[in-house]
């Protein structure tokens, strides 16, 4: 077996160990040369004319720096390595899983399943709120994993190509790719993922705000800039001991954990073709993920300065590289069958369905003709809906997951709607009536009975809802909410 | 002479050695096989644990005295009681099948197959099946490893006087199943 336990737990050290001596040697290397400037600058100013020659280097000074580097490097490590898994989580904005979500609930038991394969580990999911379509995992030095996928890859993937996936991210787990990763990503790259956060925020400000508070987020934000620019550069360094090969290996390990190298296969062409989340997940982290979430030239190119500096290998090599194992080749993934080969798990089922519980009265009427509203599934999401006028209440980060899910058609007049909201956009009207405005008959939330306002859904979405800020709960009349989803289904498309 | 006695006691010293590595790799693969097989058992338990939910969802609509319906009953109280692996394994064949024919029944029921209770307990089932066949899967490639040095020589030599036997494979009834649960296009 490739992948013995034992195999694993002493790669696992050995890329360790060659990640802490990385740091050490950059420690030592720029330190040594902040001592040499230092000096330099300093007899530069005192003893004029008699510059000391920079080679001169003392045993002592050597020694004092060398101390110096090694206390600097232990100290980022063990900082850098606390909590990595949150710290990767949260620059990837991730959230646990809705278990009354019929996706994420599939996307769990998927997890659990490749863990039996495995034999050995256990990996805890989470969710990135993202329509992007990207799988990352994560794992830390005291034997905790993760495996994360965008709600976009849920949607977009059948159960098969969704294991496959998670499968692939497990092998990263066990052959300990993931906490190399993990760790090389955590010294630099994480870092520079928050700061950038920062230095968006600052910018915000700077360009809206007048007097004091923008000029000290300017200074803020150059200094940020200059911190952020040598991050950067280390994280980029970081990135060339990053194996591309570990992706083929990685592909052929889930190979063996799953058996089914034609769904991995659809998976990759099926990612390589959509949004990978460019300018959404920070750079910083993007070594963990199952395609770099930028489209990059250089990723699709071979050869070694490639090998040196990319950290994912070709799309379509890894794809082909599949297929031979299962004697086939690309024709399959082209077919038009193939590509929308989603798999309808509820089938034949009515967009919205009750749930188990859908008897039990939550005690909730709807604002619009206060009939009592009943739990339902909408697109296998968690929602309330009014069976009397169609209406739907649906939880604030409820809609992002619903907008990426194409179960169901569309009824003509859904789409006629969709099409002139799509097309023309309405710039103007939106910033006439931003969200917040006040209509007339407000109606009443559901939960806290406060007003809730009615606007338009964002500028991307310009439907109107109703929206309670206090409970973060939007209200849908009839077909608002499939609108919206028609909006999102026709801008993909480029309608 | 004393050569020769120098030479066979390193010679036995060695030997010794060798023995006692190999027996400890024997006992190292065998607890790993037995681990497996504990993953398996824990699998089988949840579905058993599953079905008679499945059965009170059913009944509802399809009625108790449903032939399928009766089929599955008898699968898991068979397979309840199965102890052996070869039994294990075609008890369970039988238990994927009458579930098998019982979705396939469902089908035809509208309003049983739309019911989320249902729904959920055949997403519940269908990853179970998954967890089966992955475990299986498993508890395969670990006694394949183990039964190969169980017979290959020298280590046959230590498996023989310490009777470590051969282990049986899970087996599953034909090669259709054996496939990760794919969904038609």
């Amino acid at each position: 077996m490739p992948y013995t336990f034992r195999e694993a737990e002493e790669k696992k050290t050995g890329a360790v160990n060659f990640l802490f001596g990385f740091l050490m040697i950059f420690y030592i290397l720029s330190l040594f040369l902040i001592w040499q400037a230092a000096k330099a600058v300093l007899f530069l100013s005192f003893f004029r004319g008699t510059v000391p020659s920079p080679t001169g280097v003392h045993l002592m000074e050597f020694a004092v720096i060398s101390m110096i580097s090694v206390l600097g490097a232990f100290i980022h490590w063990k900082i850098s390595t606390a909590g990595m898994i949150e710290k990767v989580a949260l620059a990837a904005g991730a959230r646990p899983p809705d278990m009354d979500d019929e996706y994420h609930r599939r996307f769990v038991h998927i997890v659990e399943e490749v863990a039996v394969a495995s034999g050995r580990i256990r990996i805890e999911p989470f969710l990135i709120p993202s329509h992007s379509l990207n799988a990352v995992s994560v794992a830390d030095t005291g034997g905790r994993a993760a495996i994360g996928v965008t709600e976009g890859l849920l949607a977009a993937l059948d159960r098969a190509q969704l294991t496959a996936v998670v499968g692939h991210e497990a092998a990263h787990i066990i052959s300990g790719d993931s906490l190399a990763n993990s760790i090389a990503c955590s010294l630099f790259g994480v870092y520079a993922a928050m700061l950038s956060g920062v230095g968006r925020g600052l910018k915000a400000v700077s360009s809206t705000g007048r007097g004091k508070g923008a000029g000290s987020a300017i200074i803020a934000m150059i200094v940020i800039g200059t911190i952020l620019l040598v991050v950067r550069a280390f994280a980029f360094l970081v990135n060339m001991l990053i194996s591309r090969q570990a992706e083929y290996r990685a592909d052929a390990a889930a190979v063996r954990l799953t058996r089914d190298p034609v769904a991995l296969a659809e998976a990759l062409y099926i990612i390589s073709r959509g949004w990978r989340g460019g300018g959404q997940i920070p750079g910083g982290i993007a070594p963990l993920f199952i395609m770099d979430p930028e489209r990059r030239a250089l990723d699709e190119r071979d050869g070694p300065a490639a090998d040196l500096f990319s950290t994912h290998p070709p799309a379509e090599k890894r794809v082909r590289a599949l297929l031979d194992m299962a004697r086939q080749d690309l024709s399959i993934l082209e077919s038009p069958k193939k590509i929308r080969m989603k798999v309808l798990y509820n089938k034949g089922i009515m967009r919205v369905s009750a749930s188990p519980a859908g008897d039990r009265n939550p005690g909730m009427t709807c604002p619009v003709c206060s009939s009592p509203l009943a739990e339902a599934f909408y697109e296998g999401a968690p929602v309330h809906t009014c069976s009397s006028c169609g209406g739907m209440l649906v939880r604030e980060d409820v809609v992002p997951r619903v907008l990426v899910r194409d179960e169901y058609d569309f009824p003509e007049q859904v789409r006629k709607a969709a099409g002139v909201i799509a097309s023309n956009r309405m710039p103007d009207v939106y910033k006439r009536q931003a969200k917040g405005a006040n209509a007339p008959f407000a109606f009443n939330c559901p939960v806290c009975n406060g007003k809730m306002k009615r606007g338009f859904f964002s500028s991307a979405y310009p439907v109107e809802v109703d929206f309670c800020e206090s409970c973060g709960l939007y209200w849908f009349d009839k077909e608002e909410l499939e609108t919206m989803q028609c909006v999102y289904e026709l801008s993909k498309h480029g309608a | 002479m004393g050569t020769f006695f120098l030479g066979m006691l390193v010679f036995a010293g060695l030997a010794s050695i060798w023995a006692a590595m190999t027996y400890n790799v024997l006992i190292r693969m065998k607890l790993r096989t037995d681990n497996a097989w504990s993953q398996i058992d824990v699998q089988l338990k949840r579905r058993h644990d599953l079905i008679p939910n499945l059965v009170e969802t059913a009944k509802a609509y399809m009625g108790y005295e449903n032939k399928t319906l009766q089929e599955v009953i008898k699968a898991r109280t068979q397979a309840t009681q199965a102890a052996s692996v070869k039994d294990v394994a075609s008890s369970e064949n039988l238990i994927t099948s009458s579930l098998r024919s019982l979705f396939a029944v469902v089908e035809s029921y509208p309003d049983l197959k739309a019911n989320q209770n249902m729904l959920r307990l055949q997403e519940e089932l269908s990853s179970t099946e998954n967890r089966i066949s992955f475990a299986r899967q498993n508890y395969n490639d670990e006694t394949a490893n183990y039964n190969t040095v169980v017979r290959s020589f020298p280590s046959n030599l230590i498996a023989v006087s310490f009777n470590f036997g051969q282990r049986e494979f899970f087996e599953i009834e034909d090669t259709a199943h054996r496939e990760t649960p794919k969904v038609a296009f």
